[in-house]
């Protein structure tokens, strides 16, 4: 079995396509983390502060305007030439105009919006009484508190996003890799070389290589991909120690921690070991699923007799798995993974790869329930490794033994 | 000694093999010859236990089949089997390795064969830039390279020319002279007539003959002269020609018996038109054609 493993690891990983796909990625995890050079060398006005010119009317009353220099910055409009990004703002006829020189942006129009509206506000409140604006604000801005009732885990909506993201890109990696071993059979069959490596190894040593060959196949490239974001991590550390690309992804508002360093970001972040912990059982989860996933692709695959025919078979798997991601997505509420098809769907084999993680994330999970699941997910591995390997066998060979009435029939017929 | 017993296999109600049974002993080679689906190719899955029979035993020196050692087998299989993207040296060190060679021994033997099959040149090319014939050497060098007992060759010489049938034709010679236990099964009756003492014809998974090649041939009272002419003649007028069949510039006259083949061939020696004159005993094509053993 290790010939055959070392075999298949040489040739999945040292071949062009390969170095080509894994030079990409590298480019690719390069470009994430100097996404902000990247963005501004692109669109350099992408975050300086709008232009925006008022007449005179709007100008004698410039200190309803709110002041934030990194938003906008406000001019007095004396019939100067407008460039591209710039724009006259005035009131006439109870209606706001705005101007300029191309039509204006969403992403400009809701800031000149924000601006108009916050004129309107401070033009009002100069004008009303304190504690009627008070009461219109009210009206207008209840405040509302949550109160939850059922336990829920307390993780904050940053470790949440990013957990999920990691997940969801290792599925998806892992879900484009697990086809691949399903080809390599689909390859060997049909190119008979099978025959060739059966005469020296069993069909369940082969089926059972072939599991790890997918599995060490997963690692090594997960340990790449870490080893990129290693690289890049430490050279953006080194470069600015990563204050322009938080500066970029807070403005985006993709993180709500306010951070400028890395340092000081997973500080903020804290990440202990009850997150790390959970991360890694997620994980779990998610190996044992695809290795289940890819146990089942093997198995199918070994019946395919053409590789045409190959992608009939796994084109519906990456339909299945697809609608499973969307579904988990779609009922990812603590509900649903509580008492709902997400609670019991975190024991299904195959299923809890996503389904737990998804409650992990969302509420303590009672440790009897992980280890149950846990179990069954292996349980179900081991029952497929055993029934697999002699389907796989007939498969592969047409190996199917007639049942001895039946054959004492046919050659009495005969 | 290779003994079979009473083998039957299945593929769900069709027949693959019925009550095949047979014996090959060390330095014999025995060739199974029948028409496609006639059951070789499961005969040899059967040997290499890749198919598990329904019925009936294979013992090898009165020892199961399953107890054997994996590098008792050489197989050569009618297809080409080779990963195309990989170099001659690459598919030969791996299939070696899964017979658990270590590398030295693998070194060794690759030189030695890649010498012997004339193809030591090609030992880092890839097998996609490889000719058949080619591929077919790299082949029996991943079939021979553990140095295996019984030796299966399905269709060995296929897609061969002509100085490549004779390079295998003299390997195949050399491992008989060494004790394996050879199994060829061929299309191409005559070198399998050259190589082999015994056949099996196999037809629709039965065996409808097994014995000797010599045995076989002399059910059949015919002789046959083939010669070479530019001019066209009907010999059928001749008498104790019965079927006369051209092909080219060679004519090949079927004679009756012996003594009439004789007395033509007398006469045909004269004809100074001639330029290519050949007397021959039937062929185990001959008798396979006219259906004596089918």
């Amino acid at each position: 079995m290790k010939n055959l493993i070392k075999f298949s690891i040489k040739r999945r990983f040292l071949n062009k396509a390969t170095i080509l796909l894994n030079i990409l990625l590298f480019i690719l995890i390069g470009c994430g983390f100097f996404v902000d050079k990247l963005v501004l060398l692109i669109n350099p006005d992408v975050f300086s502060p709008l232009t925006v010119y008022v007449d005179d009317q709007l100008w004698e009353n410039k200190d309803y305007f709110f002041e934030d220099e990194a938003f906008y910055q406000l001019y007095h409009y004396e019939n100067q030439d407008i460039k591209e990004n710039e724009y006259v703002l005035y009131y006439e006829d109870q209606e706001w105009f705005v101007e300029s020189l191309y039509s204006v942006n969403a992403v400009d129009m809701q800031k000149i919006t924000i601006i108009i509206q916050q004129y309107q506000q401070n033009n009002w409140m100069s004008i009303s009484e304190s504690n009627q604006l008070d009461e219109v604000q009210d009206v207008l801005n209840p405040i509302i508190k949550s109160r939850v009732l059922s336990e829920t885990l307390n993780i904050d909506s940053d470790k949440q996003n990013m957990m999920f993201v990691v997940i969801t890109s290792i599925y998806f990696m892992m879900l484009s890799f697990s086809s691949v071993i399903a080809n390599e059979v689909v390859y060997e069959k049909t190119s008979k070389i099978l025959e060739l490596i059966l005469t020296s190894v069993s069909a369940k040593v082969h089926f059972l290589s072939k599991m790890f060959i997918g599995w060490l196949t997963i690692m090594i490239q997960a340990l790449l991909t870490g080893m990129f974001f290693g690289f890049w991590f430490f050279y953006r550390q080194v470069y600015d120690h990563g204050h322009a690309l938080l500066d970029f992804a807070s403005k985006l508002g993709l993180i709500k921690v306010e951070a400028s360093t890395f340092r000081e970001f997973f500080i903020k972040l804290s990440i202990d070991h009850h997150i790390i912990g959970l991360f890694l059982l997620g994980l779990s989860f998610l190996f044992l699923g695809i290795l289940f996933l890819q146990m089942i692709m093997v198995i199918v695959s070994s019946f395919v007799t053409s590789i045409e025919e190959s992608s009939n078979i796994q084109s519906p798997c990456y339909l299945i798995l697809l609608v499973i991601y969307y579904f988990a997505l779609s009922i990812n509420n603590p509900y649903q993974m509580s008492v709902g098809i997400g609670y019991y769907l975190s024991f299904v084999p195959f299923f809890s790869m996503l389904f737990m993680p998804c409650r992990l994330l969302l509420q303590t999970v009672p440790l009897y329930e992980i280890i149950i699941s846990l179990s069954i997910a292996l349980i179900a591995i081991l029952l497929v490794i055993d029934f697999g390997g002699q389907v796989y066998k007939h498969g592969i060979l047409d190996n199917k033994r007639i049942n001895q009435k039946i054959l004492k029939k046919i050659t009495n017929d005969k | 000694m290779l003994k079979v017993n009473d083998l039957v296999k299945y593929y769900g109600k069709n027949r693959g093999i019925e009550g095949l049974s047979f014996t090959l002993s060390e330095g014999e080679i025995l060739g199974i010859i029948g028409t496609n689906g006639s059951g070789k190719t499961t005969t040899f899955r059967l040997l290499l236990r890749l198919l598990l029979p329904d019925k009936g035993k294979i013992t090898l020196n009165d020892h199961d089949l399953e107890d054997i050692d994996n590098k008792t087998f050489g197989y050569l299989p009618e297809e080409r089997s080779v990963y195309r993207d990989l170099k001659v040296i690459e598919q030969i060190s791996f299939l070696a390795k899964l017979k658990q060679l270590d590398d030295n021994l693998i070194k060794e033997r690759l030189d030695y064969w890649l010498n012997k099959l004339e193809i030591e040149e090609y030992r880092n090319r890839k097998l996609k830039e490889l000719s058949k014939g080619n591929q077919q050497k790299v082949q029996l060098i991943c079939a021979l390279i553990h140095d295996p007992l019984i030796v299966i060759l399905d269709e060995p010489l296929t897609g061969l020319d002509i100085i490549n049938v004779r390079l295998f034709k003299k390997i195949i010679n050399e491992l008989k002279d060494a004790g394996k236990m050879i199994m060829i099964s061929s299309h191409q009756y005559e070198y399998i007539e050259e190589f082999c003492e015994k056949i099996i014809l196999l037809k629709k998974g039965k065996a409808n003959y097994y014995g000797s090649v010599n045995e076989i041939k002399q059910l059949l009272d015919l002789r046959y002269i083939t010669l070479v002419t530019y001019f066209k003649k009907d010999y059928l007028l001749c008498d104790g020609v019965i079927n006369q069949e051209n092909s080219g510039n060679m004519i090949r006259l079927e004679l009756e018996n012996e003594t009439k083949a004789k007395k033509i061939f007398k006469q045909l020696l004269k004809d100074k038109e001639l330029v290519s004159l050949k007397y021959e005993f039937p062929t185990l094509g001959d008798v396979i054609d006219k259906g004596f053993i089918s």
